[in-house]
């Protein structure tokens, strides 16, 4: 059953408009990647999708209920968490703190996810009451996810999430991305690892120029020769 | 010693003042200078419902703490709430601050005159301490208020859910909203962080002074002084920089002419912006 739909849409900044009529499917349980090269407007579909960017055109769906125009602090209560790709933790907040705000609007007991979250990245529980901002770069991208982990989301948005990280680093956290997914929360990413990432996930969307460029399951991307000349660093 | 001394009451004055002003600096994107008449206004509300309608001192001052809260909402929600909608840049809101403060000053003269007045209180000898310390018994309150107000502050930040909510917001507002804080109601409590903040200020200010219409324009440059030293949005850091402005003005007039005493905080505030921007405490940022 298609969890998230985004269609044909048309948004930009200001007047500028960056994505004509882009449209992307997400399955349930599914892990999906966003690749194409910079500036193709991968990042804004991503904060066209949450809200964060106005769209100027089109639809987003979440389970068959339109979510287009509804801001981000709504539309995390429909089951929806979006990691940004910079600036995606408080800095002078602790580790625990930025659990904490993971779940602000949860109302009830998240103490069965904040174990989850330690379980999933071990690394945090050592430094749970330490504050962000002193943690490396692979720990701070720990406590980005870990905070959109705090509301059992259906379905997670990643832009970028090994930006800036040594290549082993950024290994050992697309595996825990599909740890995540394993677990029945559907992914959606945008990756520079563009490879890597479509091991892991079951289908791709090529973007170029703000469009569709190629859609398919990943080994077909993979073995695509064109995409693989383009996008894939040959 | 007696200067030191001075300085601890001047800078629990100032860091009281600093962690409101820090705060709402941060987490609305500019300095507001209108934050000087909030103090002004805690002083004088506080005055009139003591001196006036004959309140208890403690009691007039936590009465007039909700109406400066209300206040200072109100004057978001006609101002600064649509400036923000419309995305406004930090001088366009600076500009508009700045109006408000001479608008809201001038309501002052207005509904209170520009003479001189003070809280309607018996004068009480100094205490001599030793070293040959004096200090007056309202001098002690301020003291000993400020450090009760100061661990209240920190409980508030630390322990409650809005605290957190509001240093998370100070810390960046659009991850904040990602992660389903509604910022608006932040923003509202910030305001009442603010009043609390600069009502104790003020009514401090004048309980070791006098009341005057321009009291708090006087105390804003220590105040951004102090908040820039520890760092803006740093409440913790705005207590400390406030401990260290009161201590070096009041110290320094040991050396110079008092009437240089608000170059000191200029001074190092400027020395502050040239080595270390982010402020003592600051971790870079933005």
């Amino acid at each position: 059953m298609t969890l998230l739909a985004a269609e044909d849409i048309v948004s930009g900044y200001g007047k500028v408009e960056i994505l004509h009529e882009v449209s992307v499917h997400v399955k349930e349980e599914e892990m999906v990647s966003i690749i194409g090269p910079n500036g193709s407007g991968k990042s804004t579909l991503m904060k066209t999708i949450f809200g964060m960017v106005e769209a100027w055109e089109g639809r987003v769906d979440l389970l068959e209920e339109s979510i287009t125009g509804v801001p981000p602090h709504k539309v995390v209560r429909k089951g929806i968490c979006y990691v940004p790709q910079e600036r995606n933790v408080f800095p002078s907040l602790t580790v625990e703190e930025n659990l904490d705000m993971g779940a602000f609007i949860r109302k009830d007991d998240y103490s069965g996810e904040l174990e989850r979250v330690y379980e999933i990245f071990p690394a945090l529980l050592e430094k749970k009451k330490q504050t962000v901002g002193n943690l490396s770069g692979g720990q701070q991208q720990m406590v980005a996810m870990g905070a959109a982990m705090m509301l059992s989301p259906r379905i997670l948005l990643l832009d970028e999430p090994t930006a800036g990280l040594a290549p082993n680093l950024a290994k050992m956290i697309l595996n825990k991305i599909k740890e995540i997914n394993d677990t029945g929360v559907a992914i959606l990413i945008v990756e520079q690892n563009a490879k890597e990432a479509l091991k892991l996930s079951s289908r791709g969307y090529v973007l170029a120029m703000g469009k569709n460029k190629f859609t398919g399951n990943s080994n077909d991307l993979l073995e695509n020769a064109e995409v693989e000349k383009l996008y894939l660093g040959g | 010693m007696q200067l030191i001394v001075n300085g601890i009451l001047m800078g629990a004055v100032i860091s009281i003042g600093a962690v409101g002003l820090t705060l709402v600096s941060r987490i609305l994107h500019f300095f507001y200078f209108g934050y000087a008449a909030m103090l002004v206004y805690g002083a004088y509300l506080t005055m009139t419902l003591f001196n006036d309608v004959g309140l208890p001192l403690i009691l007039a001052v936590l009465v007039s703490l909700p109406l400066l809260s209300l206040m200072a909402i109100l004057i978001d929600k006609i101002t600064f709430k649509h400036l923000r909608k419309r995305g406004t840049g930090p001088f366009g809101m600076m500009v508009v601050g700045i109006g408000l403060e001479l608008f809201l000053r001038s309501s002052v003269r207005l509904l209170w005159g520009s003479d001189v007045m003070r809280y309607d209180l018996p004068i009480r000898r100094a205490i001599l301490l030793p070293f040959n310390v004096r200090i007056t018994p309202n001098q002690f309150v301020i003291i000993a208020a400020s450090l009760i107000l100061m661990l209240l502050l920190h409980l508030f930040l630390d322990q409650t859910k809005i605290g957190k909510a509001m240093r998370a917001t100070a810390d960046n507002i659009d991850l904040a909203k990602v992660r389903g804080i509604n910022t608006e109601r932040v923003i509202m409590w910030t305001w009442v962080i603010a009043s609390i903040s600069a009502g104790f200020a003020g009514f401090f200010l004048a309980l070791d002074t006098r009341l005057v219409p321009i009291m708090g324009w006087k105390l804003l440059l220590p105040l951004f002084a102090a908040v820039i030293l520890g760092g803006v949005g740093n409440p913790y850091g705005a207590l400390a920089g406030g401990m260290i402005i009161g201590i070096s003005q009041e110290v320094s007039a040991g050396f110079i002419t008092p009437t240089y005493k608000p170059a000191v905080a200029f001074i190092i505030m400027t020395i502050t912006l040239l080595i270390k921007p982010s402020g003592l405490f600051g971790r870079g940022g933005q």
